[in-house]
């Protein structure tokens, strides 16, 4: 079955493991392979999209910065939970990207709208 | 690991010739990076090479073939924007030669 629409819902902050690169890693390859994927930011999950963040004390890798090269991937879909986005005192002007906010209902019919979901925790 | 000697400087690379230290790159090490592989770097590879590396600087992320080729095409011409192209510079494989040769990570994947 063709895959039109794939979303991917991403719920973990993004160093305390390696879940959030690796769904990264997968949310590129699926759109190398030009399938439309869609991403939605829920829970601590927006944490993944906050400017600024600072790795070295960890020694890992700061991979937030492959979210900026989203568009090349043509990957313009981004959606967050606006509620989360609240509770964790994030504005849109905190993201390295766009995002659309999203209530509760509409995200409700993104998911039902999506061929695919993936949400990895 | 390995060692590769680049005037004078010990230079650590892995079994399969990448950079351990990404710090240790600079052009006579490319050069040397692409002796091992009987390639000559001329302009057409450094166009590429700094392209890669300037990406990388700005995503921490080497693109995917097709994304790559394609931001190629736009940023140098769209006649290098192809796989032929890179595999005219790059043999054994545009990406990971390339990555190897611009002292990048290993790319992961296959594409």
């Amino acid at each position: 079955m063709p895959v039109n629409n794939c979303l991917f819902i991403l719920s973990t902050p993004p160093h305390g493991s390696a879940v959030a690169q690796e769904t990264l890693d997968v949310i590129l390859m699926y759109a190398a392979f030009g399938v439309p994927v869609t991403l939605l930011f829920i829970g601590d999950g927006i944490f993944q999209l906050k400017k600024n963040q600072s790795t070295a004390p960890l020694q890992l890798k700061n991979f937030s910065a492959i979210f900026r090269a989203m568009k090349d991937y043509d990957i313009d879909n981004v959606y967050a939970d606006e509620s989360a986005m609240t509770a964790r005192s994030i504005q849109l002007a905190d993201l390295l990207i766009d995002v659309t906010p999203l209530d509760a209902q509409r995200q409700s019919q993104l998911i039902e709208s999506a061929d695919l979901v993936f949400n990895l925790s | 690991m390995a060692v590769m000697n680049v005037g004078g400087r010990d230079i650590p690379v892995d079994q399969e010739g990448f950079l351990m230290d990404l710090t240790d790159w600079d052009r006579d090490v490319a050069q040397a990076l692409a002796a091992e592989e009987g390639v000559t770097l001329d302009a057409r590879h450094w166009e590429i090479i700094d392209f890669l590396r300037a990406y990388y600087a700005e995503y921490q992320l080497t693109p995917a073939l097709r994304i790559l080729t394609r931001k190629i095409g736009l940023a140098l011409g769209k006649d290098k924007g192809n796989v032929e192209y890179l595999l005219s510079l790059f043999p054994v494989g545009p990406l990971k030669q390339a990555c190897k040769f611009s002292g990048l990570p290993k790319p992961t994947g296959c594409v």
